[in-house]
Formats: C-alpha cells, structure tokens, sequence
C-alpha cells in the first residue's frame, strides 16, 4: 500500500473534466487499496501576472509527510500543479496553459503583443521545461496532449485515456427530437455554432445545453444569438445536472453535439459513444477526433453552423443511419479500452515511479544477499 | 574569414510542395540563393520541415536568439489565413518586412485587435512609468497594417503603391527617429518561368476568382460578345467552380477549360501554351501576386484593369481597361486587337520587362544586399528593443506581487514567493 497524493486545480464553481478525472483516480486507487487524498488549489487565469504567484504556491508546499506518513508518491494533473516539489511526481496531464502553446497568436489566447506578455511566456515556458524534468513518469489524458508536449516541449510521455466514470452505467435509449451539448459553457467550446446553425435545421428539434458558462460574457453573447434567430423555444439550458439525469439525457438524444477547438481529450464524447448516441464533432476538434471517425460513428464537419446544421440534418431525416452510427459507436467503446477495465492500465503507469523503486530496493537486497 | 550574417526567416512555406501563399512562393525562389550567403533558420507555426533546411517553430524562435543570437529577423506578410500567425510574431522583435498586403480584409485574431502597440512604442520615445492599462479596450484603425509596419526597422512592399500609403499612413515606428527605410522590392518569378511562349495562341487565360472584384463578370461578357466559342482557360479553386460554371452559362460560352487548384506554378505551365492573359483586379485588397509577372515572363500580351498597381505598369507592355461600365467593351476590344488584328505587345520586350524587374537571382541579390546594408541600422532597433523588454520583466515582476494580495506586514509570506522566483531565475 502507497500513500498517494492527488493534486488537482480547482476552478471555484465550475465543474470539468479534470475534476471527474481526479474523483474518479481517488476512487479507483483507493479501491486497489492505497492510502489516498486530493489536494487542490485555487486557480484562475486572470491577472496573467498571477500565474507566476500560483506557480510559487504550489512549488512552496511541502508534501512529503503528514501525520507521520511520508507521501510516496504525488500525481500532478494540470498546469500547475505539475510544480509541487516531491521526489517522486507521477504527471498524467490534462494539459499545460494552452495559450502560450497551440493556442497563442489565435483567438482562445489572451497572451498579445504586449512585451510583458512575452517576456511572461518566456518565464513560464522555461519554469515548465524545469518541472516537466522532474517528473519520475510523464503521461497525458489523450495523444493530442502528449503530442503536444512532445512538440512544445520536447518531452515524451505515454498515452493513458481516462476510463469513463460511469463505466458500466451508460444505456442507450430513444431517438428524441434533440441535439445534446455537454461541457462547461465557454467559447472555446463552440456552442455558438450549433445554437447558430439552429435556423437551418428542422424545426421540431431543439437544442439541450448541460453545463455551466465559465467565461464572462459568454451567456449574454448566446443569448443574443437565440433572440436574432427567435430560438427561445428551441434551445434549452439544463445546468448543471445529476448523474442519472445526464444518463437518460445522452441515451435519448438524437446526437451529440461536440465540436470544441482542438480539445484536449472530450470525456463527453466517449460517454456520447457508450451511450449509443452518434456525436457530432468538428474537423479540427483535436481529442475528440482519436475516437469520433466520420460516418463510422459521428459526423466529422467543418467547424462552421453551416457544415453543423446539414450534418444534423442529414441524422434527422435519416434515422437508420443516426442509429447505425449509434451502434458503431457503442460496439467502438466496448473495445476501446477506456471502460472500467482501462483503469489497471492507468494505474500501472501512473504508479510505475513506485515499482521503480521496489525493483531498486530488491535488486540491492539480492546483491546483499549474494555478498 | 567574415561569420555570416544570421537570419531568422518568418514566413509560410511551401506544404508538400503547394504554394498556397505568395510568400511560400517567394520563399521557395530566394531562398536557395541567400543560403549560401546567410546563416538562415527558418520558422513556421507548424512542426513540418522545408526541404533540408532548418525548420523550428515560431514560439521557439527568441529562446534561439539567446542561445545563439540572429542579426535579423525577417517576415514575410501578406493578407492570408496561412500567414496570420506572424502578425503576432512580428511585433516580438523588429526585423525586416517584406509585405505583399498593407490592408488586411479580416481584422485579425483577438491578441492584435487588442494590441497595446501605440502605448508601447510611445513608450520607446517618452519613457513613463506605468506601463499601459492591461484590461483597458484598444481600438485598432482601419485594416492598413499599421500595426505591423510600425515594427519594422525596414519596410519592404512588393507593390510600389502600398510604399506611398505606408509612408503617408505611418504614425509611430519602433526605429529610433521614425526614419524608417521604406522600399520597393518587387516579386522574384522563376528563372525557367523566362521562356517565351508560341505566339498567337488563339485562347483566354485567367487565374482570378469568380467574385466581382477579379472581373470575371466582365470578363465573361466580352468572351460573349466577343465570340463565345473563344477558348478560355480558368485557373481556379475548387471552392470557386460552381460559381464559375454559372458566370460561363449566363453568358454563352462554350469553350471553357476549368482547371482546379490555383497556384503559380500551374500558371507557370499554363501560360507556357501562349494565349491572351487576363489579370483584371479592382479591389484595394488583394493583388495582382506574382501571377502577372509569370505572364509577363512567358512574354504574354497581358491585360490589367487601369487601377491600383496595375496602372503604373508601361503601356507598351500591357493592355490596360477601365473598371466599370464599358470594361467588357474594352475587354471585346482587346480581344479583336489581339486575335483578329494580331496587334500585340512584343514579345521579347515584355519578357525583358519580366526579367529586369522580377528575376529571382536579382531579387535575391537584392534582398541580400538589404540585409547587408541595413544590419546595423536593424541591430540597433534590436537593441533598443531589448532594452524596453528587460524594462517589462521589471514591470511584469511588480504587478505580480502587486497582485499577491498580501499587506506590506506579510514579510514572511511575500519571502515565500520570492524564494520560487529565485529558484526560476525569475529574479536574482
């Protein structure tokens, strides 16, 4: 048994991806009998200028005993966490801060041309070359994150897909007249474009939105666009809901609308998939591209409300297809090893700087044994 | 034996050997030439290589520099969604810019239309204390890279026209008296571009768009009027082709020739073949690029519209038509000149015009020659802007702590931050 630390980033009053995956980690190496607990910190992207503060917090802290336990090993998640001193850090990366990687110089990043800004991008990108190198075991959620820690960094690491949470739970269900929108409520997200493309489809089907906005403005920018389009009856925001509410919400949806921009993985479209629901996803949505193959198990389209509108049109009049796409997509997760089984894998790795050391400490006890 | 000069070369690339831009096009004809003289890296916003040269990416490029410094940055802009990526670079460290665009028709990403950059040049001449606001809104003028242009140490516009307008349009430069060399340097064309075609192929060559500032509405009407059984041959884009095929049926015609994927080189064979080159433009956005010059070349009678760049171009090498109302008459008209009448600019005259004005040898040469000329002045503007960055470490470490949120009694606390910052060599 190992005493492991979780360490996530907390965004207060948001709830994404990372934190399921954190919950569910505590859980699954607490089932295999580990002593376990999360640390998290706050984290919060404005002012710019902070990020060195919240950097410095989460390298002053000191991890390596409580209670008389020493801590044998810490799993950094996401940027920053990966800077907490600890002689044995495990990294399963969500990802970095994107905006002075893959996103820099487009419109999802706030760094300009400002050189406070550079001289910023410099400081961070040299401090994460620094605590990247001190991680025992590197690994990222998706290829797309370890592809872009290969390129921006020049670091390798190993794939390991988060199995889904609700493994075991999903169910598939009806053809409703809906297109489903799961994820946290922000631009890089893209829900304007399916709100947008709303004109151009059929008007008996209606838009669900499940998620909280996160970004400033965003809710007021959405609802302009349904009052220019007149859509008051055809889009619905759910919130936030539970768990079996989300499970009956996926089953019954016609599809799955998820066409984020370059997204670092996309738990939703897996449990859209697990679900049996075809997903709707766009050509340059990153992630979510490893699992959604175009008219094998979702509809793969240019990122524009045009491109979105006819492809769920095309679900809609042709339901057999939808559901032949629905199917392929169950069938693809069975195999995919990101079900429950998946986690045995994820463990192995992320623990693998602990069996490192067995396997040093034995190595020495044979020679001392020998001698 | 003298070290080569080091560039750091900022532009698109060929992809797969398509030239998808004008300075993927430029790039690829000046390049080889300049290696041999300069110690160039090139860097690009993809992880993809260029033939054997070195390719880093762009966000790579300034830790290079302190590794291993470069005496000039260049960038080639130009309005193009595969080039919007360097307008950020641009402004990271002066260098020479060689642009084939001055008006941009999309305003760029979000990071440029919020740029401070009037502040912190303002800040290279008056000194102040406080650096600008950074949540305050900043409103950006107009689509002319104004932006862009205010960080070169020099300018270079592959249109003589857009010389002028920068010049008259320029407020502040981050060249220490706003003295900033300002040239003409026009587009390279391939050497084996220079062949002359056959004369007097009876046939209509066009690369333009189907959308109404390339004409083609004109030009479709004056085939018509002209003869609709006139060979035309349309270079165009794939994205382009319906709309082409209705212009072609309304008007009649009936022996037209599509060819998908437009890039110089496929009107570097096509214009080999001879025949009348449209190059009609009325738009202050776009250009006329490097296609003109590759007809030009293969000695083509050309035509242009009386506008813009085009305008200045000697009569007694081009057919010139006035936008507008009796454009397709012009157009009718020329045609007749051409085919009927065998009235045509000569041949020889036209490629010689080409060759004196747009070889690439000569304008590698000269790009060369800039660079050697203007090195100093450039490092100069370099360093001084090295100066204000280390002034923005300054300011960018005390808005940090400022943003601690902790009391001047905090000492301890404060202490603990410092102490990371030490460890990041974030301060000494």
């Amino acid at each position: 048994m190992a005493t492991i630390l979780v360490l996530g980033v907390k965004v207060p009053f948001t709830i994404g991806g990372q934190d399921v995956l954190v919950r569910s980690l505590v859980h699954e190496l607490r089932e295999r009998g580990h002593r376990v607990d999360t640390v998290e910190l706050p984290f919060a992207v404005n002012p710019k200028e902070g990020l060195l503060n919240q950097i410095a917090l989460w390298r002053a802290l000191d991890l390596s005993n409580f209670g008389g336990h020493d801590v044998d090993l810490v799993i950094a998640t996401k940027f920053p966490s990966y800077f907490v001193k600890h002689p044995k850090k495990s990294l399963w990366l969500v990802h970095q801060h994107r905006a002075m990687y893959d996103l820099y110089g487009g419109r999802y990043s706030d760094f300009s041309d400002d050189p406070r800004d550079e001289v910023l991008r410099e400081m961070l990108f040299d401090a994460d070359q620094k605590a990247l190198a001190e991680c025992a075991y590197i690994s990222g959620i998706s290829k797309n994150v370890v592809e872009r820690l290969k390129k921006y960094n020049g670091v390798d690491g190993d794939v390991l897909y988060p199995p889904l949470s609700l493994a075991g739970q999903y169910r598939q269900g009806r053809q409703d007249d809906y297109i489903l929108s799961v994820g946290r409520i922000c631009s890089i997200k893209r829900v304007d474009l399916m709100i947008k493309a709303l004109p151009i489809v059929h008007n008996f089907i209606r838009l669900k939105v499940v998620g909280n906005p996160d970004e400033p403005g965003v809710m007021e920018y959405l609802s302009n666009e349904i009052d220019k389009h007149h859509l008051w009856d055809r889009v619905e925001f759910l919130g936030r809901v539970s768990d079996d509410e989300l499970l009956d919400l996926y089953a019954n949806a016609l599809a799955v609308y998820y066409a984020p921009h370059d997204e670092d993985y996309g738990y939703v479209t897996l449990e859209a998939l697990a679900s049996g629901t075809p997903v709707i996803a766009g050509t340059d949505s990153g992630g979510v591209l490893e699992f959604v193959k175009n008219r094998e198990n979702g509809l793969v389209v240019e990122p524009n409300s045009d491109a979105i509108g006819h492809a769920v049109n095309e679900l809609v009049e042709d339901k057999d297809f939808a559901a032949r796409l629905g199917t392929a997509g169950y069938k693809y997760i069975e195999q995919s090893g990101v079900t429950a089984g998946g986690w045995d894998m994820v463990i192995s790795g992320l623990l693998s700087p602990l069996t490192a050391v067995e396997s040093e400490e034995a190595a020495v006890q044979v020679v001392a044994n020998e001698s | 034996m003298k070290a080569k000069l080091r560039i750091a070369w900022f532009s698109d690339l060929p992809d797969n050997g398509l030239l998808r831009t004008v300075s993927a096009y430029v790039s690829s004809l000046v390049l080889p030439a300049l290696r041999e003289r300069f110690d160039i890296e090139l860097f690009h916003n993809s992880f993809r290589g260029y033939k054997d040269y070195t390719v880093a990416h762009c966000l790579t490029a300034l830790r290079r520099h302190r590794e291993k410094p470069f005496d000039i940055f260049f960038y080639q802009l130009e309005d193009s969604p595969y080039t919007q990526w360097l307008r950020i670079h641009c402004a990271l460290m002066p260098g020479v810019q060689y642009a084939h665009d001055y008006l941009f028709t999309t305003f760029g990403p979000e990071p440029i239309l919020n740029s401070p950059w009037h502040s912190i040049l303002a800040r290279l001449d008056e000194p102040v204390d406080s650096w600008p606001d950074r949540f305050a809104e900043q409103y950006q003028k107009g689509p002319h890279a104004l932006r862009e242009t205010a960080y070169a140490a020099v300018r270079l516009f592959s249109q003589p026209g857009m010389v002028s307008e920068c010049r008259r349009l320029s407020e502040r430069s981050v060249v220490a008296d706003a003295a900033v060399p300002t040239a003409y340097l026009p587009l390279p064309v391939a050497e084996e571009a220079f062949s002359p075609a056959p004369e007097h192929a009876r046939r209509v060559l066009f690369c333009g768009s189907p959308w109404v500032q390339d004409r083609a509405h004109k030009l479709c009407n004056a085939i018509g009027r002209y003869d609709a059984t006139l060979p035309f041959v349309w270079l165009l884009n794939s994205t382009e082709r319906a709309s082409a095929e209705e212009l072609v049926r309304e008007h009649g015609l009936v022996a037209v020739t599509f060819i998908e994927g437009r890039t110089v080189c496929r009107w570097q064979e096509l214009v080999q073949g001879g025949g009348l080159a449209v190059h009609t433009l009325f738009s202050v956005f776009s250009q006329t690029g490097p296609y003109l010059p590759v007809s030009f070349a293969a000695g083509l009678p050309c035509v242009v519209t009386r506008f813009g760049h085009s305008e200045l171009l000697p009569d007694s090498v081009v057919f010139k038509v006035q936008a507008g109302e009796t454009e397709a008459a012009e157009l009718a008209g020329v045609f007749a000149r051409v085919f009927d009448d065998g009235i045509r600019p000569e041949l020889n005259l036209v490629s010689s015009f080409a060759k004196e004005q747009h070889a690439a040898g000569l304008i590698a040469e000269e790009l060369g020659l800039i660079f050697h000329t203007q090195g100093a002045a450039v490092r100069a503007t370099m360093d001084r802007w090295e100066n204000l960055k280390a002034s923005a470490r300054e300011a960018l470490l005390s808005e940090a702590r400022a943003s601690r949120a902790l009391g001047p009694e905090l000492v301890a606390e404060s202490e603990l931050f410092e102490s990371v910052f030490r460890e990041f060599g974030w301060v000494s």
